[in-house]
């Protein structure tokens, strides 16, 4: 069997509202009236909203086992 | 060009502990057996020759030099005075550039602060939660759990005047025999801000953690704890694998090598001066990261042409065609690398974690989606 087909069922269904609901969530960065009660996701939109066009947020990196700090101010 | 900007060196190939998933030491990869137990000073400097002639190279303007083991204290300090001491001599001067420490925690004293204070290195420690459960996986070669070792230098951390600030945090492997939320408790209790949760890396394909009863088991240890920092909802807290999940999720684009599938930016040299990729992916097969390239006498981007560094440079393009066809594949980026494999078809495959991944993904959107509807 080939291994794609073990995970398929997973994430081959249509989920037609998990897109609205991504959607909405990416739109939110172009709403900076847009202000959630969430601090954790205010503080993601900020970092959103910061990073300039086409460019990689400069945030928290992970990888084996490496947590940094995030720059000052960005939270 | 691969824009390499973080460097993992594998400052020791031995350890002081015995953990018990630990890719270095406890998996099928053997290559630490043939590795001189500290790098030697003559290949730090040759490693810091050959970071600093890339980061000019490539005009590279930022680097996270990462002291990685092993366990990298066991180096001792004047080590680490002289690597620090070589790499701020010969890094370019337009290229900033941070030191980090991975550490067990064990030898960290006062002495080992202060010094890390002094040069500006980045602590992060080891702790897989409260006694019983982390001395169960963290030991010595005698079986003594590490719990009370690693707890006390977190303290002594919280308590030095210059680490605070410098201070990584913590990071567990997730265990789904363990109550997440119980863990992520403990660690508040202890003070922590900063804390992190990574998937076991030595599950694939060909070794899948099959012995759960959930499907999810994975997925079930960690959305309980994100529902305690959701509602905890204190800015200050930080886990990083979820503030990354959220900035995905909205649209920013994170630097890692387990979510969103940007390519990888890493480069590890190993102790003898071996230029490998991701050392995690030692759980795919004994001498899987080396490539014959050596900091000695080979330029960094060298590596880049090698088969063994293009599926981590190829990101989403290097997805399976499952993972290209699901709309997730931008948060989960296809999960981390070495979670994709299989000796049958190497990583043309979705994470063995991919329903873990899709669960807790689906928790975290249905969280915001709440916020969200309150908006509009």
């Amino acid at each position: 069997m080939h291994l794609e087909t073990i995970a398929a069922p997973t994430v081959e269904q249509p989920i037609v509202e998990l897109s609205t609901k991504l959607q909405q969530l990416r739109r939110l960065k172009t709403q900076p009236q847009a202000q959630p009660s969430s601090r954790h996701l205010t503080s993601a939109l900020q970092a959103a909203r910061q990073e300039p066009a086409g460019m990689k947020a400069d945030v928290s990196y992970i990888f084996i086992g490496i947590i940094l700090p995030s720059p000052p101010g960005l939270n | 060009m691969y824009a390499a900007s973080t460097f993992i060196l594998k400052t020791t190939s031995t350890c002081n502990l015995r953990c018990s998933y630990c890719y270095m030491f406890q998996q099928v990869d053997r290559s630490f057996e043939q590795q001189p137990h500290v790098m030697p000073l003559a290949v730090v400097d040759s490693a810091a020759r050959a970071i600093a002639d890339y980061c000019a190279k490539f005009h590279q303007p930022k680097a996270l030099i990462v002291f990685h083991g092993g366990e990298p204290t066991l180096a001792g300090r004047n080590w680490f005075r002289h690597a620090l001491e070589v790499f701020r001599r010969l890094m370019p001067s337009g290229c900033a550039t941070r030191f980090a420490l991975q550490t067990n925690g064990v030898s960290l004293d006062d002495s080992w602060l202060n010094l890390c204070a002094e040069l500006e290195i980045s602590i992060s420690v080891s702790l897989d939660g409260p006694p019983s459960i982390h001395d169960a996986r963290r030991f010595t070669a005698a079986g003594q759990g590490s719990y009370r070792e690693a707890a006390a230098a977190i303290e002594r951390i919280q308590r030095h005047p210059g680490m605070s600030r410098l201070f990584g945090g913590t990071l567990c492997v997730v265990n789904p025999d363990d109550d997440g939320r119980s863990i992520y408790r403990h660690f508040r209790s202890l003070g922590i801000t900063q804390m992190d949760f990574l998937l076991p890396v030595e599950a694939n394909w060909d070794h899948p953690p099959s012995r759960f009863v959930s499907p999810t088991p994975f997925a079930d240890y960690l959305i309980p704890i994100f529902d305690e920092w959701w509602s905890e909802n204190n800015p200050e807290v930080h886990v990083a694998y979820f503030d990354s999940l959220l900035r995905l999720l909205v649209g920013s684009r994170v630097h890692s090598d387990s979510l969103g599938g940007d390519p990888l930016t890493m480069v590890v040299v190993d102790s003898n001066g071996s230029i490998e990729p991701v050392d995690s992916l030692r759980s795919c097969g004994n001498g899987f990261t080396q490539l014959g390239l050596f900091v000695q006498r080979d330029p960094i981007e060298r590596a880049f042409q090698q088969p063994a560094f293009q599926q981590a440079l190829a990101g989403q393009e290097g997805l399976c065609h499952t993972c290209r066809k699901c709309e997730l594949r931008d948060v989960c980026g296809g999960g981390y690398l070495p979670s994709r494999f299989s000796t049958h078809s190497g990583f043309d495959n979705p994470s063995i974690y991919c329903p873990d991944l899709t669960k807790l993904i689906q928790h975290v959107v249905e969280a915001c989606s709440q916020q969200v509807a309150a908006l509009v």
